[in-house]
């Protein structure tokens, strides 16, 4: 009995050992791998002072423990959110090694080690990742982007086509495998792609299906498209693998970036939140207020709006955006009183500005002084002579005093300054309808119809106005 | 066996078991290591002189090439003023001062300008790509203009190609082996964008064939870059693309497209390419930055991936992709031997930089240890929002000067040189 008690006792002993030594070990070899590896930290110089004393702080413990892994996975967030780019790097490098069966670093080094352009070294982190969560749909749709950027088309179509076939509605995988079949010369396979990447995310594909309907001469099909498409016609497939990076972001500047891109994404909540962080994290920062306001428009809120430009012009004021933002925000609330005395004291603080000149001499203008309003927009051309909106609002001058062919001089430079300027087509081809002169009419009403950016809705009242006239 | 010692034994034979280990040590990691650029700073190597006409206006330099146009053996430079539509002569004279000879204006924004004898008459003239508006918009309203030169450099205006997406570079070279120059034209657009090639029918005629619809085009390279004996096109697109594309010549004019670069980050912003034997192995390699600073929010601003690298020309039309050096806001690369050491260097600017910090890198020199490995060497933190530089001996003492133009496109519009030039302190 005695004898079996020792040896249970010794047994335990040894199996205590045993684990207490491999658990030692383990823990050694991990602080072996991360001090031998880790980088360096950046210079705290500049750094936001939390931002400073986190990565101090995780840097020591990823070193020394405890949880030395979890210190490293916090800290490679840290540097990958903060554009500490080569030190994230290195960091998902020794976690891929410690936590071999977490995803996401090697998705993380993958996106890092693909933006960078070296795509041979991403493909094999970014198949490893989707094997150990094949759920990710982001890991698919950048391994076939990478694989496609390769001419790897076969393996990029499959990828695609694996996505694609589990969801027929997600546009990232259409868009992909119509680039392969654009690359193969296969324009209705690609036609056929674009059109539902299009129906399922409208921000996606038009680009291509514009230039698509253009070679099929399906003018009108490519001016809608072309119409609706603002401010770039793609947008990320959402990755909250990466984007959720900007939670621990201290940089004002990037915080504001994320906000932008959610905004081309369409997600407005979103970029209201971010805003509100880059503010936070820079509370000067006045480009950051007049993008929250400008957001705020969006939506609809013009008290937000009004409060923030307010903020915007009291952290700059001699900043005219967020003038120009605030005196539009009274106009859209219909406090035109509140918004002349707001035009002169803009004027008085950013005399050069052109957004600001044309406020008072529009101002002008509609108090029936045009003659008053002409030096206004007369320093607008000066600040933008490539820019049409100084000439159209001095023809809209000239007109207002009925001096016709001054006007139609103004409408003309402006034309010249930006060859298809909506507005201008519009002033200039009313122009000649009402001088009853049917060439020229037909002429720029065939201008307007070939710039995209003139709504269809200004076409067809031009065409009816055309046709009244001359048939 | 008494179990004590039993005990003992099982115990140490534990220890060494797991102080040696299950798992390997971790020694090496095995994914590919970052890119880590070695820099200095080094603001006394060059004296700063601003050339041309003084202006109160915030310039527009959108580029700035070095040549010699008057052949009178004294190296002058060709500069494109965006906003104020105008093709600018910087002409040295004797004594080594330029003087600013507007060539054209009325030019449509031009952004670039390559000088080549078009029309084989004797003299240089100029081919010159024109946005017509510089910023956002997706109007066909690019321009290509030849200024054709009288041979007293008198230029007359002639318009190559008009009604089309916004023109940012164009080369002449004979693509078809006919013994004329025909032309090689990126149009940048904006949602759609375009490479062409217009082959010569004739004096000053040319027919169209486009070899791609994809916008954001930067910049195109025109050489034998798959040893074939044939000049062939490499092109840099931008926009959500961000994609190197080689357009192989098979020497009759028909090109074969493939991507021999990409990256999946759709705002790694691509800014510029040149072609040039970097490790000189007799095979052009191609150089790019990517810098552009413009995203989605309302103020331009550097990123952390901002900065140059190159693609190493392995023969056959095989690439391999090397990260140079960092730069936030990197434009314009030129690849020379700045230090004459023998091997070949890269001058770059940064368009887009934090300007409230005065340190922040405005003029930069990657320095090559011969073996392409570099060392970003700072050469100045002013004049800032330079967006073009180019390389030659302006003054003739074998050493080369550089030329820089400047185009703030967002504040602060200050420490602002239009055109200026850069010359070594003393030999070194």
């Amino acid at each position: 009995m005695k004898k079996a008690l020792l040896v249970g006792l010794g047994v335990a002993l040894v199996a205590g050992i045993s684990v207490g030594s491999l658990y030692w070990n383990s823990q050694r070899r991990v602080a072996e791998a991360i001090e031998a590896h880790l980088l360096p930290p950046p210079s705290a110089k500049g750094l936001h002072p939390e931002l400073g004393n986190r990565i101090a702080d995780l840097n020591k413990r990823s070193v020394e423990g405890p949880n030395r892994v979890e210190s490293l996975a916090e800290l490679s967030r840290l540097y990958h959110a903060n554009g500490y780019l080569n030190q994230a790097w290195q960091n998902y490098r020794i976690l891929i090694a410690l936590d071999r069966e977490n995803p996401l670093w090697r998705y993380r080094l993958a996106t890092i080690i693909s933006s960078f352009g070296q795509l041979d070294d991403s493909i094999a982190l970014y198949r490893k990742a989707i094997e150990l969560d094949p759920g990710y749909i982001p890991s698919h749709i950048h391994l076939g982007d990478t694989l496609l950027k390769l001419n790897r088309y076969e393996e990029a179509k499959s990828v695609f086509q694996a996505v694609y076939d589990k969801s027929p509605a997600n546009p990232f995988a259409s868009f992909g495998l119509a680039r392969i079949a654009l690359a193969e010369n296969d324009t209705p396979r690609a036609q056929r792609l674009l059109e539902s990447a299009k129906r399922s995310n409208h921000r996606i594909g038009g680009d291509l299906l514009a230039d698509i309907y253009e070679e099929l001469g399906e003018t009108s099909k490519a001016r809608a498209l072309l119409h609706d498409v603002t401010w770039s016609s793609h947008i990320d497939i959402p990755d909250p693998w990466v984007d959720d990076l900007v939670s621990d972001c201290y940089d004002s500047f990037e915080v504001a970036m994320a906000g932008g891109k959610a905004g081309r994404a369409g997600n407005l909540d979103r970029v209201v939140e971010l805003l509100n962080k880059a503010i936070a994290l820079d509370p000067l920062d006045h480009n950051a207020y007049n993008h929250l306001a400008e957001t705020y428009v969006t939506q609809g809120n013009l008290s937000q709006a009004r409060k923030t430009y307010e903020n915007c012009i009291k952290t700059l004021p001699t900043f005219a955006e967020g003038w120009s933002g605030l005196i539009s925000v009274e106009m859209k609330a219909g406090n035109h009183a509140r918004a002349a005395e707001l035009i002169d004291q803009a004027i008085a603080k950013c005399p050069n500005s052109y957004v600001i000149n044309n406020y008072k001499g529009d101002a002008l203008i509609n108090a029936n002084r045009p003659r008053e309003a002409i030096p206004y927009f007369q320093t607008t051309i000066r600040q933008v002579p490539n820019n049409a909106v100084g000439y159209n609002y001095l023809a809209r001058a000239y007109l207002a005093m009925r001096e016709n062919r001054k006007a139609l001089e103004q409408l003309q430079k402006a034309l010249k300054a930006e060859p298809s300027n909506p507005l201008t087509l519009k002033l200039i081809t009313i122009f000649y309808i009402l001088a009853k002169d049917q060439a020229q009419a037909e002429r720029y009403l065939k201008r307007a119809f070939l710039s995209p950016r003139i709504e269809e809705e200004v076409i067809e009242n031009l065409q009816s106005m055309f046709d009244q006239e001359f048939k | 066996m008494e179990l004590p010692r039993l005990t003992t034994i099982l115990s140490s034979a534990s220890l060494v078991l797991f102080q040696s280990g299950c798992a390997p040590e971790i020694t090496t990691l095995d994914s590919p290591a970052p890119p880590i650029t070695q820099s200095e700073v080094d603001l006394d190597r060059y004296t700063q002189k601003a050339i041309g006409k003084t202006s109160e206006d915030v310039p527009w330099i959108a580029h700035v090439r070095a040549f010699d146009l008057n052949q009178d053996g004294r190296m002058d430079a060709i500069g494109c003023e965006a906003k104020h539509d105008e093709v600018i002569w910087l002409r040295q004279d004797e004594n080594g001062e330029f003087t600013e000879v507007l060539l054209a204006s009325d030019m449509q924004a031009p952004v670039h300008a390559e000088v080549y004898d078009l029309d084989e008459d004797g003299d240089f003239d100029i081919l010159v790509s024109c946005m017509n508006i510089v910023f956002p918009n997706n109007d066909k309203i690019g321009a290509l203009i030849a200024l054709v030169n009288d041979g007293q450099q008198n230029f007359t205006k002639r318009i190559l190609l008009e009604g089309v997406e916004r023109v940012t570079d164009t080369r002449a070279q004979d693509m078809d082996g006919d013994g004329d120059l025909d032309l090689v034209v990126g149009q940048f657009g904006y949602d759609q964008g375009e490479v062409r090639w217009m082959k010569n029918v004739g004096p000053w005629e040319y027919e169209s064939q486009s070899l791609l619809h994809l916008s954001g085009l930067i910049n195109v390279c025109v050489d034998d870059f798959n040893g074939d004996g044939h000049p062939d096109i490499a092109a840099q697109f931008s926009q959500q693309w961000e994609e190197i594309h080689l357009f192989e010549n098979d020497g009759q004019g028909n090109f074969n497209d493939r991507i021999i670069w990409g990256s999946t980050n759709h705002d790694f912003a691509s800014s510029g390419m040149t072609a040039a034997d970097l490790n000189q192995d007799g095979m052009p390699d191609l150089v790019f930055a990517n810098g552009d600073g413009f995203g989605p929010t309302l103020k331009p601003g550097p990123r952390p991936w901002h900065g140059i690298q190159w693609l190493e020309n392995r023969g056959n039309g095989a690439f391999v992709y090397s990260r140079i050096g960092d730069l936030a806001g990197a434009y314009s690369p030129v690849i020379r031997d700045v230090d004459q050491d023998g091997d070949q260097d890269i001058l770059s600017v940064s368009s887009f930089n934090d300007w409230d910090n005065p340190e922040s890198d405005s003029l930069v020199w990657f320095r090559n240890d011969g073996n392409q490995r570099f060392t970003k060497v700072t050469l100045a933190h002013e004049p800032i929002q330079l967006l073009s530089i180019d390389f030659a001996d302006f003054d003739g003492d074998g050493r080369g000067e550089i030329i820089s133009g400047c185009f703030p496109s967002y504040p602060p519009f200050e420490r602002i040189s239009r055109f200026a030039i850069w010359k070594e302190r003393v030999h070194r």
